[in-house]
């Protein structure tokens, strides 16, 4: 066990291409982590789509050893990744509460950004030691005074000194080093109290089962100890336990402020949930560790395999990636449409893409997703609460009491000369202005509330358009409010298609038909006789749009006898013709469902 | 005794027109082409050791290409010669060359005739100059005027027909209009309209993709069509397959021999057979296919023996493309009544929705069902 006062834990945050990863290669190569020919570039980034999108989905930890010279004294650092996006921000809070400082990373070109901001105030919150770094000052544009400004306003001004650091060349790395050991204070706590650790991730392994991720506050774990989970009051007897170095290493016990994995048998990722608390099971402690909570998924849409061959795949797919991603949430589902598919619950749009992606390239099967929505809470005349997770399940308009929304608060950090035209698409976006905060008079935040919906559809891009990619943003969950909600259905040849369906506010509901519907006109194939494409809400029409018959399809060539070609022609298109799917007499192809998600595009 | 038709695949063109997605390479000259027929002849030589085509009655030759006609008279009539030795031709027997404009002159005309070539397929695709720039055509209209007068002047070539392409860029029905009205200025007695299809591997597929909006929409390509199939049948000409129009007995024999799905043999980089039930395809790589005809293989990369299911789909598709259409008694000879009955229903299925006519003995393409044929045809593949 490690004497106490030499260890410390700390995690590094970060807006999205801050130089996160690249501080953490240099701390990792300073305390020589890694062998020499075992390092490459963003070592804490496993996956390939981490490395790809460079970001970190999930958090990661590893102990190392770093020699202060000036001390001569070896210290024990545990270093928490954390992921870097708002959709992940419970998880993020768990790994911030594993530490007692965190170092907050700025890009000396860019200055603070919106999710500098988020994870600045998360690790205020749950009183961590902030050490500011403004990284990148190797680079021509960097101005690290501007940023020394901006450090000010949002840290306050008695802020922890600030380090120059060129991650990329290691300048200013050691400095930093030493500032953890003067800033971030040792952990607490006492190897003989009750067992109290902290799950801040986990992963799934097939022979081993769940190994949660934990960090010990107080008391101690050994081998064949009996735990126990905090918050559904599961027994296992603890098999083994070892550290992060980087690879996981088997050690014989762990103390307090320490961090480390387990090994115990757990069968399902649901009975380890993030954030929960680990104690012994004839000692148990009191008072669990504060902010446990099940992660609830925000966003739905349904996954469908564009082969119906697929769905085992797929199902298979859900199943596996579920075991390491508690919040990752589906059930099966059938569309008359699509066929055979699954609806899938997750934190946020970027979840939700970073889940088709693994699926597609993981599984290698090509899934529709249909567009992704929001979960609506309404009460009907007959005094039902409903959850709604899918727009076929919203009520008439005549059946409803009252329809509720999530809200969300988003913070987007902008320009000053990009407000109004920021302001305008919050307005446009059914958002009302919480406040305006200049962090200095080049720079403003501005905090906005949104129903959730908006920002599903094309709110980024446009975000980014208006502010010429200047603006970031990041938003978290407020709660739900009261809305004018309608469903818009789609009909073809007066025949409702379930899949086109769609949720909107009463006030855009009609421009939102008319869009859908003329998109739809254009991704139609003509068929043998005329299509009415009709969106209605119950049963008044609110947009309509033909696509005409279909009057000329010959294949007029044939040349030198060479049949085969042709047939092969035709098989491709009947091939194609199969692929979409009969409504009543009219055909549509998959590009139709997809249609709904861009329904806001130009 | 077993009578075939014979296609000939010429590989070689002065240039490559750019939606072109046939086999060909630039022409060398008379040496390089008579290297070519030496090939073909040894191919035939090959073929004959496994299928039985010797002394087989040849009903039609037909040189495709590329551009046959690049080939000097004397070289074709070696080959021809060769052939008339192999095999034994039919009295009848319809010899057709593709040839464009800009590669005959009179005199050749006269040695053409005499060395056994009797009917002519003339790919003049446009009367318009700006289109034949576009289609990357190596000659300008008056060109066509002039090879269609020394064909018609030439009294060597009663039969002879002219290929034309219609939905190119910026074309309405009046320019259309206007170039069919020249064409009736000489009168040939068939005539194959296509309508531009550009594939993916065409040079010009990109500016297609591009700029779909130059081109006829898929309505004025409909208008095109059946205005020209209406002026046609009042001028005389039987529509007697989708894109094939002739005077009475002008059909092309050879064509036809396709669309009956009776048996051929095609020789030659890229050619097709159709022997005894067997479809096969040759090496699309002129380099290939010497290889392997100078090992004394086959150059064959596909071949396929049709199920019977199969061959029924392709018999009636084949002959829906025709006027004559498919008829119920050749069905029923050829194939099992409980294999013909699904099929039968769905014909009838497609004369009820009025894409198919039923005639005495069967069904053809009702005027709507040649406009959609394909969408006829995908439903009778299953």
């Amino acid at each position: 066990m490690q004497f106490r006062e030499t260890i410390r834990n700390f995690c590094i945050i970060a807006h999205i291409d801050h130089g996160k990863s690249t501080l953490a290669d240099r701390i990792l190569d300073i305390c020589h982590a890694i062998p020499k020919q075992k390092m490459r570039d963003q070592v804490l980034d496993q996956m390939d789509l981490e490395r790809e999108r460079g970001i970190t989905i999930k958090a990661k930890a590893i102990r190392l050893t770093y020699h202060s010279s000036s001390r001569d004294t070896s210290f024990l650092f545990n270093l928490i990744d954390t992921p870097g996006h708002a959709d992940f921000s419970y998880e993020v809070s768990r790994s911030l509460t594993a530490c007692e400082g965190a170092i907050l990373v700025i890009d000396a070109t860019q200055g603070v950004e919106a999710q500098t901001l988020a994870h600045a105030n998360l690790a205020f919150a749950q009183g961590l030691v902030i050490l500011p770094v403004i990284n990148k000052i190797d680079l021509p544009s960097a101005n690290p005074d501007r940023v020394q400004e901006e450090i000010k306003k949002i840290l306050g001004p008695d802020h922890l000194p600030v380090t120059l650091v060129s991650a990329k060349l290691g300048i200013g790395v050691e400095e930093l080093l030493e500032k953890i050991i003067d800033y971030i204070p040792p952990p607490q706590g006492h190897p003989d109290t009750p067992l109290k650790s902290l799950v801040f991730d986990s992963v799934y392994d097939s022979y081993r089962g769940v190994l949660p991720f934990i960090r010990i506050f107080s008391g101690r774990i050994e081998k064949g100890l009996e735990i126990m989970m905090y918050s559904n009051k599961q027994k296992y007897e603890v098999v083994e336990l070892g550290i992060f170095n980087p690879e996981m290493k088997e050690i014989d016990h762990l103390g307090p402020g320490e961090v480390g994995y387990i090994s115990c048998n757990i069968k399902t990722i649901r009975d380890c949930r993030v954030g929960d608390t680990i104690t012994s099971a004839k000692n148990p402690t009191i008072q669990a560790i504060p902010g446990y909570k099940q992660a609830k998924p925000m966003v739905f849409c349904c996954f469908y395999p564009v082969n119906s061959e697929g769905y085992e795949i797929l199902k298979e797919a859900l199943e596996k990636l579920q075991l390491n991603d508690a919040s990752l949430m589906y059930e099966p589902d059938t569309s008359e449409a699509l066929g055979f598919g699954f609806r899938c619950g997750f934190l946020g749009l970027l979840h939700m893409e970073i889940i088709q992606e693994r699926i597609e390239r993981e599984f290698h099967i090509e899934v529709i997703a249909t567009a992704p929505h929001v979960v609506y809470n309404v009460l009907t005349k007959n005094g039902d609460l409903i959850e709604v997770r899918s727009p076929k399940d919203f009520p008439s308009a005549g059946e409803i009491e009252e329809a509720e929304e999530p809200i969300v608060e988003i913070k987007i950090i902008t320009p000053s000369s990009a407000i109004g035209s920021i302001m305008e698409l919050c307005q446009s976006k059914r958002g009302t202005l919480q406040d305006m905060m200049y962090l200095d008079p080049n720079t403003v935040i501005i905090r906005y509330h949104l129903p959730m919906a908006e920002i599903l559809f094309d709110f980024y891009n446009r975000l980014k358009s208006v502010s010429r990619g200047y603006a970031s943003m990041d938003y978290e969950f407020k709660g739900y409010a009261s809305s004018d909600l309608v469903k818009v259905d789609i009909l073809m040849s007066k025949e409702k298609v379930d899949g086109l369906s769609f949720i909107s506010h009463q006030e855009s509901a009609t421009r939102r038909a008319r869009e859908l519907v003329t998109r739809l006109r254009k991704i139609i194939p003509r068929q043998m006789f005329t299509v009415s494409i009709q969106a209605a809400i119950g049963g008044k029409i609110i947009a309509r749009e033909d696509v005409a018959a279909l009057r000329k399809d010959v294949l007029q060539k044939c040349y030198g006898g060479d049949i085969t070609r042709k047939r092969k022609l035709l098989e491709k298109q009947k091939e194609g013709k199969k692929r979409m799917k009969a409504i009543g007499k009219v055909t549509l192809p998959q590009e139709a469902f997809l249609a709904v998600l861009k329904t806001e595009e130009q | 005794m077993r009578e075939i038709a014979l296609y000939i695949h010429f590989p070689f063109c002065l240039k490559k027109c750019r939606y072109c997605d046939f086999v060909s390479y630039p022409g060398q000259g008379d040496d390089c082409y008579s290297d070519y027929f030496h090939s073909v002849y040894q191919e035939l030589m090959v073929r004959g050791k496994t299928d039985s085509i010797e002394g087989a009655s040849i009903k039609s030759i037909y040189f495709g290409g590329g551009t046959p006609s690049l080939a000097s008279p004397k070289v074709l009539g070696q080959f021809l010669s060769l052939l008339s030795g192999y095999f034994v031709f039919s009295p009848s027997i319809e010899v057709t060359l593709e040839a464009n404009p800009g590669t005959l002159h009179p005199q050749k005309l006269r040695f053409l005739s005499e060395i056994g070539v009797n009917r002519l397929s003339l790919g003049i695709q446009s009367f318009n100059d700006r289109h034949l720039r576009f289609l990357g055509r190596t000659y300008a209209a008056t060109d066509v005027f002039r090879v269609l007068e020394e064909v018609v002047n030439a009294c060597l070539f009663p039969n002879y027909s002219v290929d034309m392409i219609y939905s190119l860029p910026l074309q309405t029905l009046s320019s259309w209009k206007k170039e069919i009205e020249f064409f009736f200025q000489y009168d040939p007695p068939h005539i194959s309209i296509y309508n531009l299809t550009v594939s993916p591997q065409v040079p010009l597929y990109s500016f297609w993709k591009r700029h779909r909006a130059v081109f006829p929409s898929q309505d004025e390509e409909a208008t095109l069509y059946q205005w020209t199939r209406k002026v046609l049948r009042k001028r005389g000409y039987d529509q007697y397959e989708i894109s094939n129009f002739a005077r009475p007995g002008y059909e092309c024999l050879h064509n036809l021999t396709y669309w009956r799905n009776q048996e051929s043999l095609g020789l030659g980089v890229s050619a097709c057979s159709y022997l005894e039930g067997k479809r096969q395809k040759n090496t699309w790589s002129y380099k290939r296919y010497r290889q392997m005809i100078e090992s004394g293989r086959l150059p064959t990369v596909l071949h396929e023996i049709l199920p019977p299911h199969q061959k029924m789909v392709e018999d009636i598709i084949l002959a829906l493309r025709t006027r004559e259409g498919i008829s119920r008694d050749r069905l029923l000879r050829h194939y099992a009544p409980e294999m013909v009955r699904p099929k039968q229903t769905i014909l009838q299925r497609l004369t009820t929705a009025g894409l198919l006519r039923e005639t005495s003995d069967g069904w053809t393409l009702s005027p709507r069902g040649i406009r959609l044929a394909n969408q006829v045809f995908v439903e009778l593949m299953d």
